[in-house]
């Protein structure tokens, strides 16, 4: 079982904010958070809270037990106050070649505000190179529409190269995907 | 009319990329003209013919018999890199992607290796860019690898779905496999045959879908 691997072998903790496994507590935050930015997301809809708790079930619980999840998901909290601030992780992991793709959400509140927003995903993305180091990853690919400059700005300062676009996708503007470099 | 995506290999299927190579190498030796005789630039370009144009040696190869040129390697490859030429796309390509992105349910992209800026600044010095609405460009899961035409696949489901390249191991084996039907551009017309849809004359080519 990886996912309990991962939680007893990791350093979660910086000085500042806490790093786990996703867990049931969680998904009433981010399901609002997504419904709230459901215009960033891939999803089109407003989920509800049985689709939420369907979703939970049935995509996520299962993961726990296996060796090779497809997906890891943690949470991102304030060490302090135990705040959930974010959450996000490895999606669409392929265990033979070693590629993952990584998404990151934040809770709506720090979006506005680029500082805190870019404080909180460059210490998600330190959280989540350590995890892809230790399981060997090799590859880590994000895929986010245009349209959100600052969020791609701090994606490219920590060293993911675009290689492409797809402009048929578009919500309001094109869709971008961004691909980051080997781990050696 | 069903929506068709047309994706194209870039690199010998819509610009010749030996030109693009020799006449950068021609622009340097010019600029170090100091250095490179006719002799040398001859023994180069045998070098080049023979290992082609990726081969990472070409210098060093060509420094074993002609030791001047050893000292200077490095500023002669960082003049290689910065030359920019004017390239030329093969003939009716540029007719060819103008008319099939003007249709109403046909769509342009291009899935290539390599670079993905250098080939957007190739593409817009060229005055194509605008035609494409994909472009994937991997220099790390490169082609005959299935991920770019899978990320096609994957957005364009209701779309039939089209590749064109010159090398079948890189460019029509991976794409066949992943939903797409091929088309091979030969540029030498001696080389057409019946086989992998091959055609040298784009005209022809879009106007089987016009």
């Amino acid at each position: 079982m990886l996912s309990k691997r991962i939680h007893n072998n990791f350093l979660f903790y910086n000085d500042k904010f806490r790093f786990r496994l996703i867990e049931y507590k969680d998904i009433e935050c981010i399901r609002n958070w997504r419904n709230e930015q459901k215009s960033v997301l891939r999803q089109n809809q407003i989920i509800s809270e049985q689709e939420q708790e369907d979703y939970w079930n049935k995509e996520i619980l299962p993961t726990f037990d296996l060796d090779e999840p497809n997906k890891l998901l943690f949470s991102m909290e304030n060490l302090n106050t135990n705040e959930l601030l974010a959450y996000g992780g490895f999606v669409d992991i392929d265990w033979n070649k070693k590629h993952a793709e990584s998404s990151f959400l934040a809770n709506t509140i720090y979006i506005e505000n680029h500082k805190e927003y870019k404080i909180l995903f460059i210490n998600y993305l330190d959280f989540l190179m350590l995890v892809a180091r230790k399981l060997k990853f090799s590859l880590i690919y994000s895929e986010t529409y245009s349209f959100r400059k600052k969020h791609i700005e701090i994606l490219e300062k920590y060293g993911y190269a675009q290689y492409g676009f797809i402009k048929k996708i578009a919500k309001s503007d094109n869709f971008s995907k961004l691909h980051q470099y080997s781990f050696k | 009319m069903k929506k068709k995506l047309f994706c194209f290999d870039f690199d010998d299927t819509l610009v010749d990329e030996d030109y693009w190579f020799k006449a950068r190498w021609n622009k340097t030796f010019e600029l170090h003209q100091s250095l490179f005789t006719t002799i040398i630039i001859k023994d180069f370009f045998d070098i080049y013919d023979l290992k082609g144009p990726y081969y990472k040696f070409h210098l060093q190869d060509l420094s074993l018999h002609h030791k001047e040129i050893k000292l200077s390697k490095k500023q002669i490859i960082n003049t290689f890199k910065s030359i920019e030429v004017k390239e030329i796309l093969f003939p009716e390509v540029f007719n060819a992607l103008s008319r099939l992105s003007s249709v109403p349910n046909y769509k342009i992209g291009i899935i290539s290796n390599g670079s993905y800026n250098v080939l957007i600044k190739r593409l817009k010095h060229l005055n194509i860019y605008n035609f494409f609405d994909t472009i994937i460009c991997d220099g790390y899961m490169k082609k005959p690898n299935n991920e770019s035409f899978q990320t096609i696949f994957k957005n364009y489901k209701d779309y039939e779905l089209f590749y064109i390249g010159n090398d079948i191991r890189l460019d029509l084996i991976p794409a066949n496999e992943n939903g797409f039907k091929t088309f091979l551009y030969v540029k030498d017309k001696t080389r057409l045959n019946s086989k992998y849809n091959c055609f040298s004359d784009y005209l022809s080519f879009s106007n089987q879908f016009l």
